[in-house]
């Protein structure tokens, strides 16, 4: 034996991987009773270049600078007389700011049952006595790593949630704001209300409304495929380009053609919309509309009749050059109601395992009492369809109801936003029920 | 037992390799320098749980000074605290073999200056 004799050939090293500046920056704390095996541990690792220890000489000590020190790493004796390193380690799964922190618990047990003990109490690992400082330095490396895996991912995570709150918030802000709503809305002699809700941070849904003259507006409908940042960021695509052909907002055909020739070019294979674009002409009584592959509507012709629904073939927005869309008309009266949806709606599966599909939509849309705020008709028929205000969606969601009534200045214009519960309006009586 | 744990080497070899390839031989001799200073103390530890008629404490020093003379390489001395933690049932038993206990510590010591820088032998 020549342990007691110096030596100046260089050691290898116990663990030959590189690591991190990171990991030997971490605080390790070293809890033991035993000061001769705090000392020795605390030697093997700062020969690792661990420069950041910290001594406990027992449990409760241990407990006393966990909060002041926030270690990386628990060293525990199993074994220590003021307070067992099982309950330390209990005590620290508790705390919810210490609750993922690692835990190396030493112990000579081999007994299976204390093992167990240890696991369940929420040791991360444990380290077998007489200390073995390759064994020591292997554990201690594995799991800084895992630990700083686990809040560099935490970090991206919440990075990632903060920006796409920041892009919900934009995207919000491409659907129609209230304000200049409720003007179109009284000056078209009209009551507007919408329902707009995304099934994840981002939805591929779209709306708008487009004045054109005095006399007539136009609303339309959007809807990606997907949903997510790619949807959500086709949409502003689409925003934009709807608002470049300004001089097109009063032809539906020509305009629907227009952009599904710019979508063409500009979206990758797979990714198209759905659209629908409907101009009212409240001066003449009258809708016009073309669709691209988009849902059908539901229309009220006037009041006491029953819900129609209004289709118009076409192939989806970005899929193929050259498509062809034409101009449909229908007559909207006086007491009219016009209902426009996403198939988020229509296809939605309820706790039954039924979609309500366009003809459900219909019928239940037949039978709404006459005079409902649209606000109150959106209600009903989401409910019909299983959607309610806490239930998540399958797809992104969009509804818009309009309708010509005798309106008075307060009721021409309610929007449901994302997150916003769907409070009934004001103006509901009691005898406003589906 | 008493003679198996007597015939055991008082210094494991594999576990000093294990101490000297991570601590060096410089850092390695530090801390085995602490290791008869930590004995005695560990042995009057026993020794006053002994006198006090207190089993309970007497396994629980025996269990420290177990713990840091197998890390440190002192398989005698190792064995013979573990044999008082785990396997004498009374204080008798193990005031008996404290004359043992104290002559494996001395011998240790001894072993350690005898193989230190400069010892001759």
């Amino acid at each position: 034996m020549t342990a007691v004799a110096a030596s100046n050939e260089p050691r290898e090293a116990v663990v030959g991987k590189p690591r991190h500046d990171s990991i030997e920056n971490a605080r390790i704390l070293i809890a033991d009773d035993d000061p001769l095996s705090r000392r020795l541990l605390a030697g093997i690792l700062r020969a690792e270049n661990f420069r950041n220890l910290r001594l406990a000489e027992g449990g409760v000590s241990a407990m006393e600078q966990l909060k002041e020190f926030r270690p990386d790493l628990l060293l525990l004796d199993m074994q220590m007389p003021d307070m067992s390193g099982l309950e330390v380690c209990r005590k620290v799964r508790a705390d919810s700011e210490l609750a993922d922190m690692p835990i190396l618990m030493q112990t000579a047990t081999v007994d299976r049952k204390k093992m167990g003990e240890l696991f369940s109490g929420g040791a991360s690992d444990f380290l077998s006595k007489p200390i073995n400082p390759s064994e020591l330095i292997a554990r201690v490396v594995i799991h800084l790593e895992r630990w700083n895996s686990l809040r560099e991912l935490r970090a991206y995570r919440e990075r990632i949630s903060r920006e796409l709150e920041a892009a919900r918030r934009m995207q919000f802000e491409l659907l129609p704001p209230p304000g200049a709503l409720q003007l179109f809305a009284e000056s078209a002699g009209l009551r507007i209300a919408s329902y707009n809700r995304s099934s994840s941070e981002l939805g591929g849904d779209l709306w708008g409304m487009l004045p054109i003259d005095a006399g007539s507006l136009g609303i339309f409908l959007a809807d990606f495929a997907g949903h997510g940042v790619n949807a959500a960021l086709n949409t502003f695509r689409l925003h934009a380009l709807i608002h470049e052909y300004r001089s097109l907002h009063d032809d539906p055909a020509e305009l629907t053609s227009v952009l599904n020739e710019r979508l063409v070019r500009l979206l990758p294979p797979g990714q198209f919309a759905t659209f629908m674009y409907v101009v009212i002409d409240h001066a003449d009584g009258e809708l016009r509309f073309a669709s691209a592959g988009a849902p059908p509507f539901l229309l009220v012709p006037g009041s006491g009749g029953r819900a129609l629904l209004c289709e118009a073939s076409g192939v989806p927005l970005g899929i193929e050059r050259g498509s062809r869309y034409y101009l449909q008309q229908h007559a909207f009266p006086k007491d009219s109601l016009l209902f426009l949806y996403s198939d988020g709606l229509s296809e939605f599966v309820d706790d039954s395992g039924n979609r309500i599909g366009d003809s459900g939509l219909a019928k239940a849309l037949s039978s709404c009492n006459l005079g409902l705020d649209p606000h109150v008709v959106i209600d009903c028929l989401c409910a019909e369809a299983g959607i309610t205000e806490n239930v998540a969606l399958q797809d992104d969601t969009t509804v818009i109801c309009i309708d010509r009534r005798v309106l008075t200045r307060a009721e021409s214009y309610q929007d449901r936003s994302p997150g916003q519960p769907p409070a009934r309006s004001s103006m509901v009586g009691a005898d406003q029920e589906c | 037992m008493l003679e198996t744990v007597e015939t055991e080497p008082l210094f494991a070899s594999d576990q000093l390799d294990l101490l000297r390839d991570a601590l060096g031989e410089e850092g390695l001799s530090v801390m085995l320098l602490e290791l008869p200073e930590a004995a005695g103390r560990s042995l009057g530890a026993i020794q006053a749980a002994l006198d006090a008629g207190n089993l309970d404490e007497t396994r629980k020093a025996a269990h420290v000074l177990k713990g840091f003379s197998s890390s440190l390489g002192a398989a005698r001395l190792a064995s013979m605290a573990r044999s008082i933690e785990l396997d004498l049932d009374s204080v008798a038993a193990i005031a008996a073999r404290m004359p043992a206990l104290a002559a494996t510590v001395e011998a240790t010591i001894a072993e350690l200056a005898r193989r230190a820088p400069g010892a001759q032998g």
